[in-house]
């Protein structure tokens, strides 16, 4: 089986065949390693490569599987040939337009600019708290402030739209 | 001894002290905001009562609320862990209203210490250094002109402040409007009262604190000290104790004036005496806490004293049953404070679910946390989901425990800042002992935190084993279920009784 797998922006081709229970070889960008996997607690895996052990927690998100190893995270998606035809199709995006989205979610303390505004990059369009920590939300470019598309109190979700700059 | 203690806490505080009251074989009652019905608090405790909505101020900082539970459940005295009550006056003085014994310090001692301009005053006529400073109510605009007279760079801080909230440094006067703004309104919503002070920055500073016991029959002893350096944005996130490379001297003589500070307001109960300790080994007091606070475990790791377990007999009214010369430190121990934020995204709060909560163990590990895997992180409280403490006979074997512990502890389904701290225990600054106030910002943030992976060759092998065996077996279940389209034995049973259902 092959899929493509994508760690930081980087995407490689990993062949996984089945050799028997566990026991797998798998050819990274060409290199041929065997891998023996045993899924040891509900999302551990136990890895044994050439002698070495690790240790790897997976877990599937939404967007791919989060995986972590000695205290440090790696997200990864992993598609098979099919999908990522599919994918290659909508991976065109507009430029220009920086719709800024709540990276958390949290409650609109304060907006410090208006639509029509001239702004800098880095310049703080609002404030977000979350947790009791107050963060301010700043503009990616220099632009005009197209939209604010939320009011003071409200509270959003990780990923909502906020404000358009242009 | 109490016949019964009310926790006005949650979380890990509520946690910890209810454990204590499981020690002391003391019945204890929790409360619970709706959010966290299913915290761990919750089922440390004997009895646990809703106290409000999630929103602090309509929950945990409820003091009517809370006393009314009290009454009614018969509690003898109340232990306001650390944040929400635990430095509110009113609250002492509601609870000895109400004829409930407060766990902590009396409400003047709270008050004085509280009010952070009143403090500087008291430690002043104690003979006690202080930061340069002007302390008046000030408006903006006065504001100004006390930075402008002290010359930058200063420290903005709320007067009823604690804990690094409500606190801005700053360096040029293009910061001043938005340090104050901010100061004031973090100020508003975590203490209800939005009035500041100015402060002369130490910078490069170490924060040394010293952890004192006193009874209400006028004995006080220092139990040793702390180095809470290592901050972000005001906030500790790795303490130890003791401090490192202090000589006998320096060491004695902090001890010494931190006792001394917390005499001049009587104080009884754990209190916690913090210092600003520059390069040259002078000192200033900063504030005084009056509760336990949320490092008192390293204390307890090197001094084999039970802070909370001391809180709630001092409180109970015994004479302090350790003297000054029974204080020793053993050892070095070391906190690392687990926040659910992302230390690759700007340590950018991660609320939610936690799927995967496994625990580190082993020689010398100690962990104080209040979740569990399948909780879910509130977003209206404080980030932090634990504490992991490590202690060794030297600061080295600390930080090779505490290192080894972070490789253990697995969290999952939100971020934490355990990639950070072992990026810390590393550090060649770090380890030589060479910290200071601005570590952080200096050798992390101002250099920007990049993603630090050293697997991942192994992530890969992982990920395609990992998506290899889910669709091999999502094949098998497909492959089942066409298989089991015509000779489940459910359907078999229920065409049977449907047939039974019409014949009659």
């Amino acid at each position: 089986m092959i899929y493509y797998v994508t760690l930081a922006g980087k995407e490689h081709v990993v062949d996984v065949k089945e050799i028997e229970a566990d026991l797998y070889r798998v050819v990274v960008d060409g290199v041929e390693q065997v891998v023996d996997a045993q899924k040891s607690e509900r999302t551990v895996f136990s890895l044994l490569v050439n002698g070495r052990s690790h240790e790897a927690n997976v877990t599937e998100q939404p967007n791919g599987l989060d995986i972590l190893i000695e205290g440090d995270f790696y997200n990864v998606t992993v598609i098979d040939e099919r999908r990522r035809s599919l994918v290659r199709q909508g991976e065109m995006q507009a430029e220009g337009t920086q719709v800024i989205t709540a990276q958390m979610p949290g409650k609109v303390v304060a907006i410090l600019a208006e639509p029509g505004q001239r702004v800098e990059a880095g310049q703080g369009i609002l404030v977000l708290e979350a947790m009791k920590m107050e963060n301010e939300i700043k503009s990616p470019i220099d632009g005009e402030v197209k939209e604010i598309a939320v009011e003071v109190g409200n509270t959003v979700e990780s990923g909502q739209r906020l404000a358009v700059v242009e | 001894m109490f016949k019964k203690i009310l926790v006005a806490n949650r979380g890990e505080a509520a946690v910890r002290i209810l454990r204590a009251c499981r020690e002391m074989e003391i019945p204890s009652v929790a409360i619970y905001s709706d959010p966290d019905r299913s915290g761990l608090h919750v089922r440390f405790a004997d009895e646990a009562y809703r106290v409000g909505p999630a929103p602090a101020r309509e929950s945990y900082l409820r003091i009517d609320t809370i006393i009314d539970i009290a009454r009614k459940t018969g509690t003898e005295a109340i232990h306001p862990g650390y944040g929400f009550l635990s430095e509110n006056p009113q609250f002492a003085q509601a609870c000895a209203d109400a004829g409930i014994t407060f766990i902590g310090p009396s409400p003047s001692a709270i008050r004085a210490m509280g009010d952070k301009i009143e403090a500087r005053k008291l430690m002043v006529e104690a003979g006690i250094p202080v930061v340069p400073g002007v302390t008046s109510e000030l408006d903006d605009e006065q504001a100004v002109q006390a930075i402008k007279k002290i010359g930058l760079p200063v420290m903005v801080k709320a007067a009823a402040g604690g804990g690094g909230k409500g606190m801005r440094l700053v360096r040029e006067e293009s910061q001043i409007a938005s340090a104050l703004r901010s100061a004031r309104s973090e100020a508003l919503s975590s203490f209800g009262n939005a009035a500041i002070y100015i402060e002369k920055a130490i910078e490069d500073a170490r924060h040394i604190e010293v952890q004192v016991l006193g009874d209400r029959f006028g004995n006080l002893i220092h139990v040793g000290e702390r180095d809470c350096s290592i901050q972000r944005r005001h906030q500790k996130v790795i303490e130890e104790c003791p401090a490192p490379g202090l000589s006998d001297e320096q060491r004695e003589r902090i001890r010494e004036t931190g006792a001394r500070a917390a005499r001049a307001v009587k104080y009884e109960s754990a209190g916690t005496v913090e210092f600003l300790y520059d390069r040259s080994g002078e000192f200033y007091f900063l504030e005084m806490n009056t509760r336990i606070q949320v490092e008192h475990a390293i204390t307890e790791r090197t001094t084999g004293i039970d802070l909370v377990k001391a809180q709630i007999r001092i409180a109970a009214g015994e004479e302090l049953w350790i003297k000054q010369s029974d204080v020793a430190i053993r050892g070095t121990a070391i906190e690392c404070r687990i926040y659910a934020e992302d230390p690759y995204n700007n340590f950018m709060p991660s609320p939610g679910t936690i799927t995967v909560f496994r625990v580190p163990g082993g020689p010398g590990v100690r962990l104080d946390s209040g979740v569990y895997g399948g909780f879910t992180v509130p977003l209206d409280y404080d980030p932090m989901v634990a504490k992991l403490i490590a202690h060794g006979d030297t600061r080295h074997e600390a930080i090779e425990r505490i290192t080894r512990a972070l490789r253990e502890f697995t969290i999952k389904g939100i971020r934490t800042s355990i990639p950070f701290h072992l990026r810390v225990m590393k550090h060649p600054r770090y380890i030589a002992g060479d910290i200071s106030t601005t570590f952080v910002e200096k050798e992390f943030l101002a250099k920007g935190l990049k993603e630090e992976r050293t697997h991942d060759d192994i992530a890969l092998l992982a990920a395609a084993v990992a998506a290899f065996r889910r669709d091999k077996a999502k094949a098998r279940d497909l492959a089942a279920t066409i298989d089991r389209r015509d000779s489940s034995p459910w359907r078999f049973a229920g065409r049977q009784s449907a047939r039974r259902r019409l014949n009659t």
